[in-house]
Order: structure tokens, then sequence, then C-alpha cells
């Protein structure tokens, strides 16, 4: 049995043998564990900083768009009511966007975040407006030619409903002819656009003439015609050669000529001041609106600051 | 046999070789899971989870930003029954609609924007009372997981809106003089409240 023991003093291989594989299962659990705790790390960091960017810009836009959107009905609901003076229409608008901020910023304060919206200033416009359908389209003295606004520079609104019976049939001569049918020019300074209204058969017809001087006739077979010189339209039919805005730079005069050959309602809102005061009982008369308001705006989380000075026309327009 | 015991190694060698082979094996393996696990689990997996949550914040956006305009949802809010104090047609115990949409353009427009059954979501209202905002249920598919994603839209109401009946047609009543959720939280204006409405998606 001498043999079994090794001799004192030689190094002992079986040990060794034994330390190799301690030593490989040693690093191998290292391995794993490190593995497992840099997955850990990634995953983390990736899912941390995911749609947080997104959310800051998301709050932000919403934001925005609520406050757009509630100042737009708010500015419409203003000229709606019964106001008379431009002081008593501001101060009616920055109530409701004082009582809406109250709100709103109380959502917000429950999110997190600190909003503030308040009104800065107002634009003045005008809105004239003839109500009463039997009247004709001269102005409150009775002229037949006269000037309805001058120097805007943006018409928000311009509708017109004529009786086709009131109109000048020029009886086979063309307007520019005859030289009587009712007549809107839109003059910018250097050049005009002109719009005729006239009667023929059982139609109304509206000959315009741009401002260099071509001629696109538009008509419709109806007791009267609803004229929407924004949209383009008559009677809801497309016309756009109406749509002065297109044609004329801005800033332009507005005239209504043999106003007596015109009879219905109209309605047109002008981005002014206007110095006529409206006559009493006269038509037409000339109401206080406002054109467009601009609001401060802030916006605050821990992530993001937002502050800008926005202006925001009533209801749906887009500038 | 030697004395010094030199014919041992022979049979010690081929032990030492298997187990020199067997440390090999484990410290390969271990390198090469590790590597996999890396790879692809840390990656993979929350890019995953990420594009579902910005797949359904997307639908969720798209479909308040279109109930806005087109006024289907302030249409929803309105859609009050003031004599059973809850949304017409809603389930009897809470007032709100559990595992249904409205029966409203606004509920169309949810059912076509979440088709997939294993899409879930809930709509709440939220409004402002004396002291405290509230919460009104308007819509409950269950309880949101930790990764369900949350969209809001603000929506003023005005006192002179009217109420609508079961069949979407206005009624007589007004905000201002009806039995609402949400208390007039600007007397003396023609803004009733404002309401901030969110819809929480999230994948069951």
């Amino acid at each position: 049995m001498d043999g079994l023991t090794p001799p004192a003093g030689e190094v002992s291989r079986t040990d060794r043998g034994q330390l190799l594989l301690v030593s490989a299962v040693a690093l191998a659990v290292l391995f794993v564990t490190l593995a497992v705790i840099l997955t850990t790390a990634i995953h983390t960091e990736t899912i941390a900083t995911g749609a947080s960017e997104t959310d800051n810009e998301r709050a932000v836009v919403t934001h925005q768009a609520s406050v757009d959107r509630h100042a737009g009905e708010s500015i419409e609901r203003v000229n709606e009511a019964d106001h008379d003076t431009y002081e008593s229409l501001e101060a009616d608008l920055r109530e409701r966007i004082a009582a809406w901020n109250d709100l709103s910023s109380r959502h917000d304060g429950g999110a997190g975040a600190a909003s503030n919206v308040s009104l800065v200033a107002v634009t003045e416009g005008t809105r004239i407006v003839h109500e009463d359908g039997a009247e004709d389209f001269t102005n409150a003295t009775g002229e037949q030619s006269w000037t309805v606004a001058d120097d805007v520079s943006a018409t928000r609104d311009f509708r017109m409903t004529v009786t086709r019976q009131s109109l000048r049939a020029p009886g086979g001569k063309s307007c520019d002819e005859s030289g009587d049918c009712f007549e809107v020019t839109i003059d910018d300074g250097t050049d005009t656009w002109t719009m005729a209204v006239s009667a023929a058969q059982n139609e109304v017809v509206v000959d315009v003439e741009n401002t260099s001087g071509d001629h696109t006739t538009c008509s419709v077979a109806n007791q009267s015609a609803e004229i929407d010189l924004l949209a383009g339209t008559i009677e809801d039919t497309p016309c756009p050669a109406l749509r002065f805005v297109d044609d004329v730079e801005s800033s332009y005069d507005i005239h209504y000529g043999n106003a007596d050959n015109a009879s219905g309602t109209y309605t047109l809102t002008v981005d002014r001041r206007l110095s006529e005061s409206p006559a009493v009982g006269g038509s037409p008369s000339y109401e206080p609106v406002i054109d467009d308001a601009t609001l401060a705006v802030s916006y605050r989380t821990p992530a993001v600051q937002y502050e800008t000075e926005r202006r925001v026309l009533p209801g749906d327009f887009d500038d | 046999m030697d004395v010094t015991g030199r014919d041992r190694p022979d049979d010690r060698g081929q032990a030492l070789t298997l187990e020199a082979v067997v440390a090999a094996i484990f410290i390969l393996g271990s390198v090469a899971f590790a590597l996999q696990l890396v790879a692809v689990t840390a990656n993979t997996g929350s890019t995953a989870d990420e594009g579902i949550e910005s797949q359904h914040r997307g639908v969720a956006e798209g479909l308040l930003d279109a109930a806005v305009e087109d006024g289907s949802l302030h249409a929803t809010l309105r859609y009050w029954n003031e004599t059973d104090g809850a949304f017409h047609g809603a389930d009897p115990n809470g007032g709100y609609y559990v595992a249904t949409s409205p029966p409203t353009e606004f509920g169309a427009l949810l059912d076509r924007s979440f088709e997939d059954r294993h899409v879930r979501y809930n709509v709440n209202v939220r409004y402002a009372t004396a002291n405290d905002v509230e919460t009104k249920r308007l819509v409950v598919h269950g309880t949101p997981t930790d990764d369900a994603v949350r969209v809001t839209t603000d929506l003023t109401l005005y006192g002179d809106e009217q109420l609508l009946a079961a069949d979407e047609t206005p009624t007589n009543t007004t905000l201002a003089e009806a039995d609402f959720f949400a208390p007039d939280a600007v007397p003396g204006s023609d803004v009733y409240t404002v309401v901030r409405v969110e819809v929480i998606v999230w994948t069951a």
C-alpha cells in the first residue's frame, strides 16, 4: 500500500483536477449573474426612457388645442351676445377666459402640470348687418352708391341674399352696357373687382369681373339667391370666381353701386373698427365685434416648460 | 507498480481530461447563454411592449381628436337621462356602460377603433366640484394593467346646451336646468363646466 499515497514533496495532480472544475463552475456562475444584471439594467433603462418624450409634446399640443378651441368658441359667443361697446365685448371675453382658466388649471393641477391662460389684447372688428328683407341695399341716408367698409385687411364673413324680383333685368344687354345693375366693387387702390347681380328670365345672374378684366357668370334659377363671397357659392353651388379675397391685395374698400336695384339681406364682418356709428333705426347697422384675441398661454411640468402668446380667431377659422 | 506511484497518472489522465472537458463545457455554455440573454431579451421584450403601447396611444389620440372635431364626444356627454341619474342605456348599478360602448356615434367610433377583442379600454370624465375634481365613469371594461396608455382631452359644456334623449335627439332640458352629473362650475355665466375626458387603453 505504499504506492497509494503520493510521496511527500510531489504536487498532487488529483487536487488540481478538482480545482479546475470548481473554478470553471465559479466562472460560469459569474458570467450568468453578470448577464442577468446587465439585462435588467438595459431593460429598466429602456422602459424608463420610453414614451416620456412624446408624452411631454402631446401634453403641450393637447393643452394648446384646448385653449384654441375654447377661445374660438368664446369669441363667437361673445360676438353673438348683445354688446354695444368694444369695452363690454372685451370684458365679457376676459371673464370667460378667466373662468375657463380656473377650471382647466384645476384639471391640469391634478395631473401635475401648472397651466395658465389669460387675455392679452383683442382686435376690434365690425359686423355690418342689413336684416330687413323688404328694404333695398341703400345706406341709412338713402345713397345708392356708397362705401360699405373702407381700408379692410380681412373679411371674415360676407353673405347676401337677394330677391330676384328686386333685381334689374338688363334685357339682352350685359350689366356693363346697361350700367344699372346692382354692383359690389372691391377696390384695393390699384385694381378693382366687381360683381354685378341681375335677373334674367327666371334666374338670378351674377357676373364677376376680376382684377384682370376676365368675366365669369354664375346663375341659379330661384326666387332668391344666397351669395356667399367667402365660400364662393351661390345657393350652395360652387362659383369660385366669387372669392374676391383670392384676387385683391389687402387692404381694400367695399362699395355698393346702384344699391336701389337690389333688395334682401346681407351681413359682412370686417377686421376693423369702422368710423361709422350705427344709425338709429337705419340700415345697415354697424355692430362691434371681436375680430381676434391674443392670449398668453403657459404650461409647465417638471419635464417641460411652454410659454407663448397666441392669436385666436373666432370659430373654426384658420388664419 | 512503481514505488513513487508513477503508474497512477495514467488513470488520472483520463479523469482529468474528462473534468477539463466538463469545465470547458460549463464555461462556454454559460458564456453563450449570457450573450444570448443580453442580446435578445433586453431589447426585444421592451421593443415589443413599446410598439404596442405607442400603437394604442396613436389610436386613442386619433379617436379623441376625431370625436372632438365632429362633436360626437360632446353629444355623448349630454346623453344623460336625468330621471335615472345615469347615461341612457347604461348599467343601472353604476350609471355607466359596462363591457360595452355607449349607443351613440362616439360609441360606434370606439367600436371601430378597438375592434381587436384583446384590446380593452375605459373612458372616464373628470369634472370640477366646489373643492375637488371628481371622476365620472363612462365606459368600464375592467382594471387597466401596468402598461396601459392614458390619453386625455378637454371639453367645455355650456349651460344653454340641451340634454339628448335615448334616440340622440335634443330634449327641451338644458344643462343649466337639468340634474346633471357635474355641477354648474361657473354660475352666472353661460359656461357650465370644463370636463376632461380620459381614454385608457390596454391589452388584455
